[in-house]
């Protein structure tokens, strides 16, 4: 496999302190698969993308990259953060250089512009290239956070929450910018996103974590629609219908069985909230009651 | 004119108003219409401006800035009272209160100097500065210029004499018009003093002679009666010292009354001091300009090199190597001219520029030292730990330990300070040289790099250890290498806080630098206030006063100066957007 991860365990702190995120989480990627991760939130999907990264070590068991255990941190694995993680005194420019500079070195002054041009192009920040992050509004800078980590050209694309501060025309759009982008040049991506549809329209295969602490990942939903796949067309496909419905009902269940363990009459609100809702109302009425 | 055939932008707009709009009041942006050219210039100004006053943090100029705009008037005029005419007011209520309470406090240097006494020692410190500038000059000057200046010198002494006169005779008749006011404010005091003698004599006298025939009729035996002569002994006593005391207190008041000087003396006196001193002045420059001059100096050398050369052609025998001496020493005599300068004195603006210099040096020398070491603190826990003894124990140590022992080992490097290497080459540099360099300057500034530098390393040291975690987790993700990671994420990341450092270390800086020297006597601010402390002049207390608002007046724009700094490298200073 590409990216495995076996038995992994992590927590912070130790003793009666620790909270433990994830417990005995394995997941299997294959070469050029796109999977996306669903889960409530507070289930630890950023741990999951930082111990993906290497960021993070896990207490027990072990990740896997390119047959590698647990290899440092790297441009190979390029990691989206959700807190975009930009740097605050570089501009647009900088900030992608600084990537470009690091994957390719040898480039010369104008060769790297050029390049670094090409992904201001691919997110659409043409105007804002001398700002810097404080002067741009969020979705500016989520689309900064994914140039850059475009510009890593990464074997391993790990994506956290990359769309989710955008309004849903401009997420559309990135949508289907990351499609294309997928399609030009297949390779690994694992994206971690609350938006059921989004992982739909993307993913060849969904897997979900169970609500956290201790979380693990739990089923997994290959999506076998044709590619390339049409936003417009694929909301009336039934296999996408079924897929949805099965994979929301997935969720509740989880949640419910969780909220059964702790006895607990409320349990973490679920963070799955159907874009289209209206269109598929019977589904999404036991998710907005609750 | 051209301005009839190309009439500016809006005076052409005007023109297409009806006239019956012309007497409205004139409103910049709604009832005039305006070139849009001139809008955008108007535009670009005032974001400038705005910024400008952002960056600098001038908080009066944003409000004037909008009310030119036009922009909520009510609330410009607001800001505006705050920030400018509240800050005036209480400065001109200090000024009253200076004015009018200063005269009431005596000192052994004479009364406390009111604000205007101060702008005249101001006043006379700038003329001393611009006066021995010219001296220098005319040192240096030859040909007609000389002359030129030489012939306006001697009019101008001759023009001072009849003031010079006049001036003593008004001095004169101050003195005698202050004589007779203050012997006629004595003459009731002198009488009241005879008075209070008088009585003062007759009363003890009487007293006495009481005692006396008290003791002469006093039983031996009586412990009681004894008792009260004791008593009346020390009641005696007691009289005789109040009374003393109340001769005392009418003597000093005689006194304060016979030194007062009138306003008129003091006016003449002053004026005949300014007159004084410029004769002084004139006189000087003459010399300077005509026998001490360099030009004629080097002619008289010359015209003795000559004689000498030509004695020695014509000596022979055993004159010839004395004659030969005396031209050798002839040549080395005139180079010595054609090197020399006039001795120019330091005046306080050149005591200013050395000052500025010296804390500007000794900061640079804090910063290098504070600003490596900060970052190695921040980035090293077990560095931190090892460095925290020596930052706690030598914060607190004050310029006055610091200066002596900097004086010491500084004076070790430099054994002999007229021939030193780096201090001839020193003097030697363009811009610098005239400051002339010296071990005291150079202890000073050591000195305000140790007390200074505290605040940059620590602050440094707290910027690179917090560094957001996130920005050192992209470091990883892009795998930089050390460098990489120190130089673009770990050092941009600490420099508004850095810069913090180095703001409050040039502020602190500043203050120490004063007294050190004041204490290394090293020329500067702190050594003029030294020398008009112990100088004593009539206007000493003044000058002294000038340099408060002199040194604040230069922090306050060094300050400024970091803080302009501080802003230009802070990234998420929102302020700087506009």
């Amino acid at each position: 496999m590409f990216v495995e991860m076996s038995n992994v365990t992590f927590g912070y702190g130790s003793g009666a302190a620790r909270h433990e995120v994830l417990r005995n989480a394995d997941l299997a990627v294959a070469e050029n698969e796109f999977v996306a991760v669903l889960g409530f939130s507070g289930s630890g999907k950023s741990t999951l993308m930082a111990l993906l990264a290497g960021l993070l070590v896990p207490d027990a068991g072990e990740v896997r990259f390119q047959g590698q255990v647990q290899p440092p941190p790297g441009p190979a694995r390029g990691l989206f953060f959700q807190n975009y993680s930009l740097l605050p005194w570089l501009t647009v420019f900088g900030n992608i250089e600084l990537a470009l500079r690091q994957v390719e070195p040898d480039l010369s002054r104008a060769e790297r512009a050029e390049r670094v041009h090409h992904f201001i192009d691919l997110v659409n920040l043409n105007n804002a290239e001398w700002k810097r992050p404080h002067e741009m509004s969020g979705g500016m800078r989520q689309r900064l956070a994914l140039a850059r980590t475009l510009a890593l050209n990464p074997q391993l694309l790990l994506l956290d929450e990359p769309l989710s501060a955008l309004d849903a025309l401009t997420r559309a759009v990135l949508q289907d910018e990351l499609l294309r982008i997928w399609d030009q040049d297949k390779r690994t991506v694992i994206m971690v996103t609350n938006d059921i549809d989004e992982a739909i329209l993307l993913a060849d295969r969904i897997v979900t974590l169970t609500p956290g602490p201790g979380a693990a990942i739990a089923g997994s939903f290959p999506v076998d629609l044709e590619r390339p796949r049409d936003r417009e067309t694929l909301n009336f496909q039934p296999e996408f219908k079924t897929l949805r419905n099965r994979i929301t009902h997935f969720l509740l269940n989880l949640n419910a069985a969780k909220r059964d363990e702790d006895g607990d009459e409320l349990g973490p609100p679920p963070e799955v909230i159907p874009a289209f809702a209206v269109e598929y109302g019977n589904v999404s009425q036991p998710v907005a009651a609750s | 004119m051209s301005t009839l055939t190309h009439p500016p932008a809006t005076e052409a707009s005007t023109t297409t108003t009806p006239p019956a709009l012309a007497p409205q009041p004139v409103q910049l942006t709604t009832a005039r219409e305006i070139n849009p050219r001139v809008l955008a210039a108007w535009s670009r100004f005032k974001y400038a401006g705005l910024r400008f006053a952002d960056v600098t943090g001038l908080s009066f100029l944003p409000p004037i800035l909008r009310l030119l705009d036009g922009e909520e008037t009510a609330k410009q005029w607001r800001e505006i009272v705050r920030t400018l005419f509240v800050p005036a007011a209480a400065f001109a209520l200090f000024l009253f209160a200076w004015t009018v309470v200063a005269p009431h406090h005596r000192t052994k240097s004479g009364v406390v100097p009111t604000p205007s006494a101060v702008w005249d020692a101001a006043q006379s410190i700038w003329a001393f500065h611009e006066r021995e500038g010219k001296k220098e000059s005319a040192y240096l000057m030859s040909g007609d210029e000389r002359s030129t200046w030489l012939t306006a010198a001697r009019e101008r002494l001759t023009k001072l004499e009849p003031y010079e006169q006049a001036a003593s005779r008004a001095v004169a008749e101050a003195t005698v018009a202050n004589q007779q006011s203050v012997e006629s404010k004595i003459a009731p005091l002198v009488a009241q003093r005879k008075e209070l003698e008088e009585s003062i004599a007759s009363a003890q006298q009487a007293r006495l002679a009481a005692m006396e025939t008290q003791q002469a009729a006093l039983p031996s035996a009586s412990v009681e009666t004894k008792e009260a002569f004791l008593a009346a002994v020390r009641a005696h006593q007691e009289a005789t010292e109040a009374e003393r005391l109340e001769l005392q207190q009418l003597d000093a008041k005689i006194q304060t009354a016979r030194d007062r000087v009138d306003a008129r003396l003091n006016g003449a006196k002053r004026t005949q001091t300014a007159i004084a001193e410029e004769r002084q002045y004139l006189a000087t420059l003459v010399d300077q300009l005509d026998g001490a001059n360099q030009e004629s100096k080097l002619d008289r050398e010359i015209s003795q090199l000559r004689n000498n050369q030509r004695d020695f052609l014509a000596s022979a025998g055993s004159d010839i190597l004395p004659a030969a001496m005396r031209v050798v020493q002839s040549e080395r005599r005139i180079n010595a001219v054609r090197e020399s300068n006039y001795a120019k004195p330091w005046t306080l603006p050149m005591q200013i520029a050395r000052s500025v210099a010296c804390v500007f040096f000794g900061f640079a020398i804090g910063s290098l030292i504070a600003i490596p070491v900060g970052v190695l603190c921040g980035l090293s826990p077990t560095f931190m730990s090892a460095m925290t003894p020596f930052i706690a124990l030598f914060k607190p140590v004050s310029p006055i330990v610091w200066l002596p022992i900097a004086l010491i080992i500084v004076g070790g490097f430099i054994p002999d300070p007229n021939n030193n290497g780096m201090l001839s080459f020193l003097e030697a540099l363009p811009l610098i040289g005239w400051m002339k360099i010296n071990p005291a300057f150079i202890a000073s500034a050591v000195t305000v790099a140790l007390c200074s530098l505290w605040a940059t390393l620590v602050n440094t040291a707290l910027g690179v250890a917090s560094v957001d975690k996130d920005y050192l987790n992209v470091a990883r993700v892009l795998q930089l290498n050390f460098r990489d990671r120190l130089f673009k994420i770990i050092i941009p990341s600490a420099l508004p806080l850095i810069f913090t450092g180095l703001r409050i270390s040039l502020g602190v800086g500043w203050m120490v630098l004063i007294a050190g020297e004041l204490l290394s006597s090293s020329e500067g601010i702190g050594k003029f206030v030294w020398d008009q402390f112990n100088n004593g002049a009539s206007d000493s207390f003044a000058k002294m006063i000038v340099v408060v608002f002199i040194v604040g007046v230069i922090g306050l724009i060094l300050d400024r100066l970091m803080v302009i700094c501080q802003r230009l490298v802070s990234f998420d200073n929102s302020g700087l957007q506009v």
